[in-house]
């Protein structure tokens, strides 16, 4: 007698966190966030920190997290108040790297 | 197509206490003062997906800035507002959509690193991603 397991979608995500693909999806973000971070380059210090880890997820997941860990990385992805009290754009690097790669703008 | 950016400042209209400055980062003219504390918010709208009818999903980048106190009691009442707009279905806005879901991508913290803000004033970062409908 055929039968499914309850738990079908959890044993396919920890299978599909495993794998190489998950990793070809991030580094391919990385990849893209690097190119951009590259334009704006000050001191090399964003572009450099952009890499990916793996984190966990739920249930036993294995999941791909890209990274910026410069001083200065939420500040520049998200934006930030100067000095003068004027508000300096976020430049989204990451997010929209993200954003890219799964097809979306 | 949804229009996000008006769910989404109409809500904020509607749910904030009054006088609370707000603004999509792309609205702040580069010369403009911002007054504190403030909410400054970036949406992106990622287009309609499969999953059911009219279902839009999008992310929004919120930096609440200013003095300690306020900051926080500030980040604290936002994470509330957006979260009741899907849990109570409260995030309507007639004629144009609504919100079905919200959730945490990372909830309000501050950035670790340098503080590049002005003295006193602090940041707190979060992202949420949007499930809308219209």
């Amino acid at each position: 007698m055929a039968y499914v397991p309850r738990d079908l979608s959890t044993q396919v995500a920890v299978m599909v966190g495993e794998g190489i693909e998950l990793d070809r999806v991030a580094d391919e973000i990385a990849t893209l966030a690097r190119a951009e971070a590259a334009k704006h380059n000050h001191t090399g210090g964003f572009e450099g920190s952009i890499h990916v880890e793996k984190v966990p997820g739920k249930k036993g997941v294995t999941d791909r997290e890209v990274v910026a860990d410069d001083p200065a990385s939420t500040f520049i992805e998200m934006g930030h108040l100067s000095r003068g009290h004027t508000w300096v754009r976020g430049l989204h690097i990451l997010r929209n790297a993200a954003l890219k790669v799964r097809g979306g703008k | 197509m949804i229009d996000h950016e008006t769910i989404f400042w109409s809500l904020l209209d509607r749910d904030l206490i009054s006088g609370t400055y707000f603004s999509s980062e792309t609205n702040i003219a580069a010369d403009f003062e911002i007054p504190l504390p403030a909410i400054i918010y970036s949406l992106t709208n990622t287009g309609q997906t499969q999953n059911g009818p009219n279902l839009w999903t999008g992310q929004v980048d919120v930096q609440i800035l200013g003095d300690p106190e306020p900051a926080w009691d500030l980040a604290a009442n936002v994470y509330d507002i957006l979260h009741q707009w899907a849990d109570e279905q409260t995030g309507v806005v007639d004629d144009v959509g609504w919100v079905q879901d919200v959730t945490d991508i990372s909830a309000f913290s501050r950035p670790t690193g340098t503080q590049i803000v002005g003295k006193g004033v602090i940041q707190y970062a979060g992202s949420f991603a949007l499930a809308l409908r219209n």
